[in-house]
């Protein structure tokens, strides 16, 4: 089942009297499934903050639009089951913590005993209870995100937009943010994560889509973008100088220390070729896996490249 | 729900800010000013040593209308202050929580933004109330100590002074879903009917015509200044108050009703 279904979206910022529009989002269509963590990744300006704020209806889309939980976007009901971290945490900072939660869930229509309930979870899971009656302008840039994540954990919701959801985190902070995803995703909560620090998304995402100038430029699973079409990784624990001359040969790339060594064939169908030298040299075989190449070497080649992918 | 709560927390962030500290300590020096200007009138309108014959009577006189004069004054300036307060925080009411960017905090969450507007002002008019209650209880004082009794029409001309300050209030918010609020806050200062059938006053023929128009447009002020009626001692009848107040809740409502279409369309960057 999807969760959100973004259809043509499309968004124009007018600029002013004879000023051309700004096109920020340019039919944009995809759609996040139920239980995922969805990745939504683009460079500076390519329209990801203006779609979640369309879709939370804080924007209203110029053409196109679509639906969360197949409800219109900025839909009370729908915003009911959504909880929403923004990139710059603003918050009401003449409250202490506890105050700024209760007034969030006296928002979101939570029950007097729930809120109560809901306000010492959250504080408490993300290391804040000790801060509940410190005032929010005296909270440092991580503990202000901390609260962010807070306020948007608040409602229990069943999907979670997230913009940036580790900056201004140190790393103990970060792993807490992610060790607290992959729970909620095993609660069965699906979560959209936009992010610039790549390797949480490689390491957290089910699927991603990645956009430029407001259009979709690719869009699948993690294995679909990072395992390239060609090229195969085989590993080894022993390898000879004459092994390595004769993969060299082949075209293989052999890297490693004493222990591990890695062949990278950049052609699929010279494995079998390489399998049979480490036979003849009596290597083991460690594995043999398609490449697969890092999530921020995609990232490059797409929003650098031309065609969508 | 949300409306209450989103009033509350206007009301409890404006509380807590100095300038309403700062209003109310302005508001005691008034009154203390015009005790220490009565007590002055009153010392000087005593019959004085080699006074010629007859000016004894003229000298009362002109104490009476010194002191009407001080009272009505009290009655304008207060109502003034109120006012300014009241179209100051409703101008900036919605706008300084979108340029904060808290409101994405709020309506990211099952709040209609009519609620959010409805909020915003029901925590204004909540501050307004408190200061006409305030300057109620101490211009209640002043009068005790002017004429050494409570006056009737003192919780009337308050009251028209409180519907005064909401209704200019409303209209400055309404503006200031499209324009820059503290220009929303000047112009609804100035945009009462009675400015512009000043303005048709210059001018004849076509002209004329064409400044009244907003005349019959625009809301009326003066309608709920109690100056004169105090200065020429006319009591203040039912329909003085009614009639004006009726105007300046339905004139309100229409604005309250305006900022929220107008708050509906916009885009919250």
């Amino acid at each position: 089942m999807n969760v959100v279904e973004i259809d043509g979206l499309t968004k124009r910022f007018k600029r002013g009297w004879r000023r051309p529009d700004t096109l920020a989002v340019d039919n944009l269509s995809f759609t996040v499934r139920e239980g995922e963590i969805f990745g939504f990744l683009g460079p500076n300006g390519a329209g990801k903050t203006t779609t979640l704020h369309c879709l939370l209806g804080l924007l209203r889309a110029t053409s196109g639009g679509g639906r969360a939980f197949d409800l219109p976007f900025g839909d009370p009901d729908a915003l009911r089951r959504i909880g929403f971290l923004p990139e710059y945490v603003n918050l009401h900072d003449y409250y202490t913590a506890d105050g700024l939660l209760n007034y969030y869930a006296r928002l979101s229509h939570l029950e007097r005993t729930k809120a109560r309930e809901r306000v010492s979870y959250v504080l408490e899971r993300l290391a804040l209870a000790d801060t509940g009656r410190k005032q929010l302008s005296k909270f440092s840039r991580g503990m202000i995100q901390r609260m962010g994540l807070a306020q948007a954990f608040l409602g229990d919701p069943d999907l979670l937009i997230l913009d940036e959801p580790t900056s201004s985190l140190d790393p103990i902070g970060r792993k807490e943010v992610k060790d607290l995803l992959v729970e909620l995703k095993v609660q069965g909560k699906t979560i959209v994560i936009s992010s610039h620090i790549l390797s949480d998304i490689e390491s957290l995402c089910d699927r991603v889509v990645i956009i430029r100038d407001g259009r979709m430029m690719a869009t699948g699973t993690m294995d679909d973008l990072l395992t390239t079409s060609e090229g195969v990784r085989i590993t080894s624990e022993k390898l000879p100088v004459e092994a390595v001359r004769e993969i060299e040969r082949l075209g293989g790339v052999v890297t490693g220390s004493e222990t591990v060594f890695e062949i990278d064939l950049p052609d699929r169908g010279s494995e079998y070729e390489v399998i049979g030298i480490l036979r003849k040299h009596d290597c083991p075989l460690g594995a043999v896996t398609p490449r697969r190449a890092s999530l921020e070497d995609v990232f490059v080649d797409i929003v650098k490249g031309d065609q969508p992918q | 729900m949300s409306v209450l709560a989103i009033a509350k927390d206007q009301a409890g962030d404006l509380l807590r800010r100095r300038y309403f500290i700062v209003i109310l300590i302005l508001g005691l020096a008034i009154i203390g000013l015009y005790i220490a200007w009565l007590a002055l009138i009153k010392r000087f309108a005593g019959a004085q040593p080699n006074m010629p014959p007859g000016t004894s009577a003229q000298n009362e006189m002109m104490t009476q209308v010194g002191v009407v004069f001080l009272q009505a004054s009290l009655h304008a300036l207060v109502a003034f202050i109120g006012t300014a307060v009241s179209v100051l925080l409703m101008c900036f009411a919605v706008r300084s929580e979108i340029a904060r960017g808290t409101v994405r905090m709020v309506l990211s969450r099952p709040v209609r933004r009519y609620e959010l507007v409805l909020g915003k002002w029901l925590g204004c008019v909540f501050i307004v109330f408190i200061y006409s209650l305030v300057m109620g209880v101490l211009v209640g004082v002043y009068d005790y100590y002017a004429f050494g009794r409570l006056l009737a029409f003192v919780p009337v001309s308050l009251a028209m002074g409180f519907f005064k300050a909401v209704l200019v209030g409303s209209v400055g918010m309404a503006l200031s879903m499209v324009l820059n609020p503290f220009l929303s806050a000047v112009i609804a200062y100035f945009a009462a009917a009675e400015t512009f059938l000043m303005i048709s006053g210059f001018f004849s023929g076509a002209a004329e015509q064409i400044f009244r128009i907003p005349f019959y447009i625009l809301p009326s002020y003066k309608s709920l200044d109690t100056f004169w009626q105090i200065m020429a001692g006319t009591s203040i009848e039912t329909a003085d108050v009614a009639y004006p107040v009726a105007h300046a809740m339905l004139y309100s409502g229409l604005m309250l009703l305006i900022a929220c279409l107008l708050f509906r369309r916009r885009d919250l960057i």
